[in-house]
């Protein structure tokens, strides 16, 4: 069985309860390299997510790119296929989904995750991991021991 | 997922343009007359049918009613016009009524506000592309029973032609509008001379006039007649939204193309309906007004009179064009503050909102269609939402300049004030007088609208509150974040193959320690046949059998799944093959199992489904078919 080099990224916009669990998966996987990445086109809110980043405490790498225009699916494909140095080499990408609780919540959310993924199945050595992420009134209920 | 779809998607919209090109998007004053005026002048190619089908509706012709009507009506755009280019020197990043409103009365008013000009915007593509369609059959009366596939029709070609850019789409459309203010210029010019000189004759010998003493109907009448010619300011609003999209300075260019557009509205109401009512013209359902006068001055059958009938159609279609590109800007301005779902943000490959743009095709067909594509019929609901959206603006910009008090700001206020008064006062008389016409429609649509809008918005709020970095526990958070909980990582097999052989090698890379592969066996022989391979092929992976009496995959999969106590410090990684395929068809065909696992399993908390692409060709499908259970 060869070894397959493994890449997992974890795409961000902010510090929040959204991101605690990818976060804490990722980190448990015996990958090669875990880094954070986000797509900022607002250098004032990239400030703010760099400083709370820190604050977390997490040897979890933040990258960051600049986007122009706004836009985030392309500089987001662009990034996961600059991964790639070497053809053993798998990038998994985790992609948290908000868990709906009600029909007209799978309208309103996980849109930009599903379009990611489905950017993404065009890549042959991509891996896309969904983890599901419930949000109740207490935010932190859902991960209490 | 197979690539046919994105290469419909090129050859359909061309290459896509990078967003450092916007600028060079930008409109001269020159184009942007053309696009963003077709609506309001546009709109006085049916203004005065409509003002006489009410005054002929009641049996009588009054001579001149129409004309002192239509000169009211003038007067009203005047202001409303004056009002506007007070709006657009305030908010030189456009956004009109919803905006202003938002910002200076609140967030219900916005809410309504919001949900006239959407309704405004649908309205404005259903009855231009209907009226368009009516200029063609009044010239080509072999058409008439085709009118609403034909508005259909030009309503989805028109949205293709938004998807591809809003350049393109500029240049293509800039004859029509300049071509229909020369035609129908030069209609009233050459009419009234012709008139003058004793050349043209009353097309009909009208019903005798009224005399005087019509009394109290007479005056409801009016009203309404005068209701129903409001109708022309349509449209004037949309270059105050659109100012952002003008060459810099924005709100200086913005407020003379707008300026210049009233100019050529008013004169042209007033000369439509002036020669109208000198030669007693009656609406007919399949002749327009301006059809009509256009056979009477210029003649019957000539050149120019088809020349005519295609401006008309063309400034038409062109002013429904006007609401593609505003409908979708102010989605994109709903989504980004939370009312309207985050979709509509997204900008296409041609720096298009392309949701927001099928989202209009689809509402101004549907209106089109359950119409009939009849012009007098879609009217009622067309002005009501308009003028609210009007009070509401200049409503705002009152409070704008009383909150401000820089220099004049008394003489800008009234201003203001007084458009909003007039126009709250036409929007009432649109609402009473044409409420069974359909008027109580959009108070139903609009109602609904503003509750959806209202329910989003909390919903938005509500979860970023939830998500916000300042409530949440930090150290909770990074502790969380820190903990590394145990993985178990599951693939579900049916058989010993290359692509098997390959998820195994994935699944050891990313948890060495506890990967198990699994089988949900229906067929015990096949079951010892598969353990028996299994271990001959050394792949150094336990394989689990699971029994499934009675065929079945996902539950027993999932009680497997169960069976491993997810947890906080456990989770569960289940992979799942997917089959990139060649059709899309085939997806559905081999990823059946997948599919409905992965559904099955999105509600359990700890489990991770991690997809694995496969690509393969046609004869791997065939033989991967045998793969699923």
């Amino acid at each position: 069985m060869t070894d397959i080099r493994i890449t997992v990224v974890l795409f961000v916009s902010q510090v929040s309860t959204l991101i605690a669990r990818p976060l804490a998966y990722g980190s448990s996987l015996a990958a090669d390299r875990f880094e954070a990445v986000t797509v900022s086109s607002d250098s004032a809110a990239t400030q703010r997510l760099r400083k709370d980043w820190a604050a977390l405490g997490i040897d979890v790498p933040l990258v960051i790119i600049w986007s122009e225009g706004g836009e985030f699916l392309r500089p987001a494909i662009k990034y996961v296929r600059s991964l790639r140095p070497a053809a053993d080499h798998s990038v998994l990408v985790l992609i948290p989904e908000l868990v709906a609780r009600h029909w007209y919540e799978t309208i309103l959310h996980n849109h930009a995750g599903a379009l990611l993924m489905a950017a993404l199945w065009e890549i042959p050595w991509v891996i896309v991991v969904s983890i599901p992420v419930r949000l109740d009134a207490k935010p932190n209920s859902q991960d209490s021991e | 997922m197979s690539l046919r779809p994105h290469i419909i998607k090129r050859v359909l919209l061309g290459q896509p343009i990078p967003t450092s090109e916007e600028r060079h998007q930008r409109l001269s004053k020159k184009t942007a007359l053309s696009i963003f005026s077709s609506d309001p002048i546009s709109s006085s190619a049916y203004a005065t049918e409509e003002i006489l089908v009410v005054l002929v509706g009641a049996g009588v012709v009054l001579s001149r009613a129409s004309l002192y009507i239509s000169m009211v009506i003038a007067v009203l755009l005047a202001i409303v016009i004056l009002s506007y280019q007070q709006t657009i020197r305030a908010y030189p990043n456009g956004g009109g009524s919803y905006i202003v409103s938002t910002a200076n009365l609140g967030r219900a008013p916005g809410l309504v506000a919001a949900t006239a000009l959407m309704i405004d915007y649908v309205m404005t593509v259903a009855v231009s592309v209907a009226a368009g369609v009516a200029a063609v059959t009044s010239a080509l009366p072999a058409a008439y029973p085709y009118r609403v596939i034909i508005s259909v029709v030009v309503i989805a070609l028109v949205a293709l032609v938004n998807l591809r850019g809003v350049r393109e789409s500029g240049r293509v459309f800039m004859a029509p509008t300049y071509g229909f203010v020369i035609m129908a210029g030069g209609l009233i010019i050459v009419g009234i001379v012709r008139y003058f000189t004793g050349s043209l004759h009353s097309a009909t010998a009208g019903p005798a006039l009224p005399g005087n003493g019509l009394g109290m109907l007479g005056f409801f009448l009016l009203l309404r007649a005068f209701t129903a010619g409001c109708t022309t300011l349509t449209g004037t609003e949309a270059i105050s939204n659109g100012v952002p999209a003008f060459k810099p300075p924005e709100s200086r260019n913005a407020a003379i193309t707008l300026g210049i557009m009233g100019i050529i509205l008013g004169s042209l109401l007033l000369g439509i309906t002036y020669l109208s009512q000198a030669l007693h013209l009656v609406p007919s359902t399949e002749q327009t007004i301006l059809s009509q006068l256009g056979r009477a001055v210029y003649g019957n059958g000539s050149f120019l009179y088809y020349m005519l009938q295609v401006a008309t159609m063309a400034i038409l279609f062109l002013a429904g064009n006007t609401s593609f590109a505003d409908f979708p800007r102010l989605s994109y301005i709903l989504a980004r503050d939370g009312l309207m779902p985050r979709q509509f943000m997204n900008r296409g490959d041609k720096l298009a909102f392309s949701n927001g743009i099928i989202g209009l095709a689809v509402l101004s067909i549907t209106i089109v269609v359950i119409f009939g594509a009849n012009v007098t019929r879609m009217i009622p609901l067309y002005a009501v939402g308009v003028f609210v959206s009007f009070t509401l603006s200049q409503a705002g910009m009152v409070v704008h300049w009383y909150r401000l008090r820089t220099d004049g700001w008394r003489r800008r206020a009234i201003m203001n004030g007084v458009g909003s008064v007039a126009t709250a006062i036409v929007a009432g008389m649109q609402m009473v007088t044409k409420f069974t016409e359909g008027a109580f429609i959009v108070l139903i649509a609009g109602a609904l609208l503003v509750f959806i809008f209202d329910r989003i918005s909390r919903h938005y709020q509500r979860i970023s509150r939830i998500l916000s970095p300042e409530r949440i526990d930090r150290s909770h958070l990074s502790s969380i974040a820190r903990s590394r909980p145990r993985t178990t990582v599951i693939l579900f097999v049916s058989q010993v193959n290359e692509l098997t052989a390959r998820a195994i090698a994935m699944g050891h890379a990313i948890a060495p320690d506890d990967f198990r592969a699994v089988n949900i066996s229906s067929d015990p022989d096949q079951a010892d046949r598969l353990l028996e391979t299994w271990e001959d092929t050394e792949l150094g992976v336990p394989l689990t059998v699971v029994e499934s009496p009675f065929r079945e995959f996902v539950r027993p999969a999932v009680e497997y799944i169960q069976s491993l106590e997810p947890s906080p410090s456990h989770s569960v990684t289940v992979i799942i093959p997917e089959f990139i395929v060649e059709h899309w068809w085939e997806h559905v065909l081999h990823n059946q199992n997948a599919l409905r696992l992965k559904a099955a399993l999105l509600g359990l908390p700890w489990v991770v489904v991690t997809s694995v692409p496969f690509h393969i060709g046609r004869s791997d499908a065939e033989a991967a078919e045998m793969q699923g259970n």
